[in-house]
């Protein structure tokens, strides 16, 4: 008797207890990572691009800009490009892409074999503009309008976050 | 093809399941099972040569591998991520079903172990094919791999997950032989087996947590071995309820408690399915997530669902069948019970400081966690009581006394415990419990009485882990400082000399080297530490530098470099490490010889 009433009251705890991890798997929004949505750009040094230019910074505070995260090593920025490219033909738009901790080399070849959506490539060789721009890891997606992040995308970027997220600025 | 190798011995595991339970076909199923493992072991073969030779196209190999890494650790990324480990586990498993049918030709037991194997390897086979998948293939093959997690890249942590999977394979072996007994009887014959796999298991389980531990330590460079991280903790908690699993296993003789230790076999089990449930879902932040994925968790959740509903439903319905007594008051029995309740005490403020988060974050819909003070806090005392409760038992003459005098000893005991807590007095109070239980260890030898060593030494062992870690937080210092090459530093008595530092390129990394020379009280030495900078991804990771002594440790942790040449730097005096590895071995020792001593009944 007292071996069923202790058990009634486990199975009883162990329900509850189901009841809370189911609830708690429903959120999806379970580990949040933050975006940078409604934060100002800010570029406190010279930048160069992956050619050795030095980049005018003035322009990315103006106007519609794609800033876009990548890196030859990073495998979902090659699912990505083609819509990239794709933006790039259809939109008037300004991309601009971030070379993330990637060595100059392999930047081009990379750009030279999947094609270069990109007005210009910043130069971010340690991942210290990254860092600053509240970057986790490519590919990541800004759209800058007159100096202010106003969408933010961490992860590939497609059809329907562009329209979800991105259109509605155009 | 690895998918279909999966489907296949899913199949085969329903067969085995169904046929172990009609008595015609025994024989069959035992043959399924030789097949079963050959199967696995083929798709496991299959998977090892796709990662040796850098078949990218697996997007599982392409996750973990890279073509500079180095042989060793391309073997090794087998089992680094949670598909290739939960794989390992399945094989695991279905090796411990054949190594059951090969050591026990008859037993009544064994085909009914065998279906319930056969049931949990068959979940176990579709979780892996419909929600982690190691076969997956990418429709374009990527030239390199993404590279295995640089911490990962470490001997220790090469053996650790493969056998803190082994401690909770074989803890489902024990479980599968408590319901066969269930259904049947428990007699002699079982309980030898159970008491054996037990044995092994809470082994491999607690030598599972102690490299863990140890890579925490010497990989991690965060100076600790125990940090009540919710991964830590859902480890802690089958180890704990094995620990009194084992203990209530001594009760078997006599049958007390028969219904009790049925329940301790089927929790161990299920709390090792929920560690896998909460690391794999992601439901709580801990160092560990890089595991997770909650489509996994919604699987995970019902597996543990269906598993503890199917067998504490049995257990129900069974346990008016389990004859049970209760102990005589202050038998060696009754202290068994003290020691089962206070473990699962300790079990209790584990699962609820693990779980409050989760609860807090479906109440409140807010983040929060539960620092480590919680733990510690609430645990001293229990560990104490425990130590209170072996040490009494070695006094079987205050235990022979009248009631009355014996209470009043529980009284006291209590008292003591209270009083520690409020004083801070634990290192001295275990230091005299450790005196004692030696000393006494040392008049049984010389009064020739007979000595169970392993009982001993594994309850001498917890005595001097409790003094080692309390002699840790007591002492423990570091300091956090710039430097230049060929400055010096005072620290605790301690000089440091910031001697050089080197770039010296490696296969898959390059790596910034510091030396340091450390002066105290005439003992002379160099430390070196590391800051390796990996090719591929640009991850860096700190190779603390560490010279361990029998009493303390010294640590070196090379921080970033200043413009003007300097670097941060954290030194740090670990007091008591080589000696919390030291008993922990020892108490590993103990439990090994306490299972393998078995074999000669």
């Amino acid at each position: 008797m007292i071996t069923r009433a202790f058990l009634a009251i486990f199975l009883f705890l162990l329900i509850g207890l189901l009841g809370f991890f189911a609830i708690s798997l429903q959120n999806d929004d379970m580990q949040p990572i933050k975006t940078q949505e409604g934060k100002p750009l800010i570029l406190d040094r010279e930048l160069y691009t992956i050619e050795g230019m030095k980049v005018d910074k003035e322009s990315l505070f103006s106007g519609k800009i794609i800033l876009n995260v990548y890196a030859s090593y990073c495998l979902p920025c090659v699912i990505e490009h083609p819509f990239l490219m794709e933006i790039a033909d259809s939109k008037n738009v300004k991309i601009v892409g971030l070379s993330h901790k990637d060595q100059i080399v392999e930047t081009k070849k990379y750009l030279e074999k999947y094609g270069n959506p990109y007005d210009f490539s910043i130069l971010d060789l340690d991942g210290s503009l990254s860092l600053k721009l509240g970057v986790i890891g490519p590919p990541e997606t800004f759209l800058i309008i007159n100096g202010e992040i106003v969408a933010h995308r961490i992860g590939v970027i497609d059809i329907d976050i562009w329209n979800d997220r991105f259109e509605k600025y155009f | 093809m690895g998918t279909s190798i999966l489907w296949f011995s899913a199949f085969l595991c329903v067969l085995i399941f169904s046929f172990s339970l009609q008595r015609k076909s025994h024989n069959l199923a035992k043959n399924l099972i030789y097949a079963n493992l050959g199967t696995l072991f083929i798709g496991a073969l299959y998977l090892g040569y796709q990662f040796l030779s850098d078949n990218f196209s697996f997007v599982y190999i392409f996750q973990n591998s890279n073509v500079l890494l180095p042989t060793f650790y391309k073997v090794s990324a087998f089992w680094a991520a949670h598909e290739g480990s939960f794989f390992l586990m399945i094989i695991l498993l279905s090796s411990c079903a054949v190594i059951n049918n090969i050591a026990m030709k008859e037993s009544r037991y064994l085909s009914l172990s065998n279906s319930v194997i056969a049931f949990i390897l068959f979940f176990y086979l579709i979780f892996l094919a419909l929600t982690s998948n190691p076969f997956m293939i990418f429709e374009a093959a990527p030239l390199n791999g993404s590279d295995l997690n640089p911490l990962l890249q470490d001997p220790l942590l090469v053996i650790h997950p493969p056998m803190l999977f082994a401690g909770y394979v074989f803890y489902a072996i024990t479980f599968s032989f408590v319901i066969a007994g269930m259904f049947t009887d428990f007699d002699k014959e079982l309980f030898s087996i159970i008491k054996i796999w037990a044995g092994i298991s809470w082994f491999t389980l607690s030598l599972g947590i102690l490299l863990g531990s140890m890579w925490a330590y010497y990989e991690l460079g965060w100076g600790g071995y125990w940090f009540w991280d919710p991964v830590e903790n859902v480890a802690l908690m089958p180890w704990l309820a094995g620990t009194a699993f084992t203990h209530s296993l001594i009760f078997s003789k006599n049958k007390v408690l028969l219904s009790w230790m049925v329940f301790l076999g089927i929790l161990t089990f299920l709390l090792s399915i929920l560690g896998s449930f909460i690391v794999r879902s992601g439901i709580l932040n801990s160092v560990h997530s890089f595991a997770s994925d909650p489509s996994r968790g919604v699987f995970l959740l019902s597996l543990f669902a269906l598993f503890s509903l199917v067998s504490l439903g049995a257990f129900f319905f069974r346990s008016n069948f389990l004859h049970s007594g209760w102990p005589k008051f202050m038998s060696k029995n009754y202290l068994l019970v003290l020691n089962n309740i206070i473990l699962m005490t300790i079990l209790t403020i584990v699962f609820l400081g693990t779980l409050y988060p989760i609860y807090y974050e479906v109440i409140y819909s807010e983040k929060f966690s539960v620092g480590p003070k919680y733990f510690s806090e609430l645990i001293t005392p229990a560990v104490f009581a425990l130590i209170i409760l072996f040490t009494l038992e070695q006094f079987p003459k205050i235990l022979s006394m009248d009631k009355l005098k014996a209470s009043l000893i529980l009284i006291a005991a209590t008292a003591i415990i209270f009083i520690i807590n409020y004083f801070n007095m634990g290192l001295l109070l275990s230091g005299i419990f450790l005196a004692t239980l030696i000393l006494k260890f040392i008049l049984d030898l010389l009064n020739n009485e007979s000595v169970r060593l392993h009982k001993l030494f594994g309850h001498l062992a917890v005595v001097l882990l409790t003094f080692s870690v309390l002699l840790n937080h007591e002492f423990s210092k570091n300091i956090d400082f710039k430097i230049k090459p060929n400055d010096k530093v005072e620290f605790m008595g301690t000089s440091l000399i910031f001697k050089s530092v080197d770039v010296v390129p490696n296969k898959n990394f390059d790596s910034v080297v510091g030396t340091f020379e450390v002066e105290d009280k005439g003992r002379n030495f160099n430390i070196i530490s590391e800051k390796r900078v990996y090719k591929v991804g640009s991850v860096i990771t700190s190779e603390t530098g560490i010279a361990p002594y029998i009493t303390k440790d010294y640590l070196l942790v090379l921080g970033d470099r200043y413009k003007d040449g300097s670097w941060s730097v954290r030194y740090s005096i670990k007091y008591g490490i080589m000696m919390i590895w030291m008993s922990s071995c020892l108490l590993l020792l103990s439990i090994l010889y306490g299972t393998i001593r078995r074999y000669d009944y």
